[in-house]
């Protein structure tokens, strides 16, 4: 079966994550105030599907839940619910690929998911803000109620969510140019060294 | 048509992956509502295990003269106090490990041993995170939010990460089944 984690320098790819990781951070921190602008309007649009006189109005870093056009709660910190970003895009860019295209692709797709997750976690947190107003749900003072631990924990699983859509992206391939990777599955005899240059035989590397 | 005749053959010729990653996330879900969401095994099991992570940081601490002393899930001393809080007992990444244990279609002694050797490496791996922001706290407490927030974490996940893929590629692959 063919899961394609074999024939990468590990250690040297973490290392080179962590560096790219701690640059990319301040990039992130100053884009915070856009991603909350377009992830706020697309999850404010969304919610407003299911309840029209919500907004959940981006302010600078933040964004706010709005009803009947007063804010009703504290601002969600955006960053706190999108630091897995920085985290996939180090890891994405960290990761050997065949080709520049691919890893541009696995780049766009790594982000997009995120961003889908990230406007999934401003409709939900809208969805327990609504809750709360109405006494359904325990409000956010509570930290042993389920939506805080919930909630907290999407927070605090971010750099598992970054890790686990880039495995995915690693072992579907997404990294590999389709056409290389055909010719080469054609051409290159099974236990003949990889072209990628790993120095492994093509069987435990990229024809794993 | 096309597009949908695209997905087709994506989704076929993947799987096994697909297979594997849905029943990854199902596994971390169940573990993480488990371990850190249900009120009587949080109050149960983890508060108490927290309890003792505090107490393991002291002892460390202590060895290079902190003087401090655990009290509950908090690490006391005359120069710096740290709340072991939700998200700080190493949870996270001991589900994320376990999932992908789990989830690998591999032999279950292969699964026992990544179990028995990740597990607590992950808890002694955060146990020395603990230790190194008990410090951050103390000689850098501007920069102590930051550190817990984005980078101490990050280091954790990402180093059970490089464990669960020592663990494919040395165990899981090797006893893969067809």
């Amino acid at each position: 079966m063919g899961f394609g984690i074999s024939g990468h320098k590990w250690l040297r790819l973490f290392a080179l994550a962590v560096a790219l990781y701690v640059a990319i951070l301040p990039l992130w921190w100053y884009s915070l105030g856009a991603i909350s602008l377009i992830a706020g309007t697309c999850a404010s649009w969304i919610y407003t599907f299911f309840d029209a006189r919500v907004a959940i109005n981006p302010k600078g870093e933040a964004v706010q839940f709005v009803l009947d056009g007063r804010s009703q709660s504290n601002a969600l910190r955006m960053d706190l619910v999108t630091y897995g970003l920085p985290i996939l895009m180090a890891l994405v860019l960290a990761t050997r690929s065949s080709s520049l295209v691919a890893k541009l692709r696995a780049l766009a797709i790594g982000c997009a998911v995120m961003f889908v997750l990230t406007i999934c976690a401003l409709v939900a947190w809208a969805k327990i803000t609504s809750m709360q107003l109405q006494q359904q749900a325990a409000p956010w003072s509570d930290q042993s109620s389920f939506s805080y631990l919930v909630f907290h924990g999407y927070g605090f699983s971010q750099p598992a969510v970054a890790v686990v859509i880039w495995l995915m992206l690693i072992m579907l391939g997404s990294f590999k140019g389709r056409s290389s990777h055909k010719s080469g599955a054609a051409t290159v005899g099974r236990n003949a060294p990889c072209p990628c240059g790993s120095g492994r035989k093509y069987k435990r590397c990229c024809g794993a | 048509m096309l597009p949908i005749r695209r997905a087709i053959e994506f989704l076929t010729a993947n799987r096994k992956v697909l297979q594997f990653f849905a029943l990854f996330g199902f596994i971390f879900a169940a573990c993480y509502l488990l371990f850190g969401v249900i009120p009587r095994v949080r109050s149960g099991v983890i508060n108490p295990y927290t309890e003792v992570l505090a107490e393991a940081v002291a002892a460390v601490v202590n060895l290079f003269g902190a003087d401090a002393v655990a009290k509950g899930a908090l690490v006391d001393s005359p120069h710096y106090s740290m709340d072991i809080a939700m998200g700080c007992d190493g949870v996270e990444a001991s589900c994320l490990y376990l999932a992908g244990v789990l989830a690998f279609p591999t032999s279950w002694r292969a699964r026992f041993i990544g179990l028995a050797f990740g597990v607590p490496l992950i808890q002694a791996i955060n146990l020395a995170r603990l230790v190194g922001l008990y410090y951050v706290g103390m000689y850098l407490p501007s920069l102590a939010n930051q550190i817990h927030d984005y980078v101490a974490q990050t280091i954790v996940i990402l180093l059970s990460t490089a464990i669960l893929i020592f663990w494919l590629e040395r165990f899981g692959v090797r006893h893969q089944r067809a």
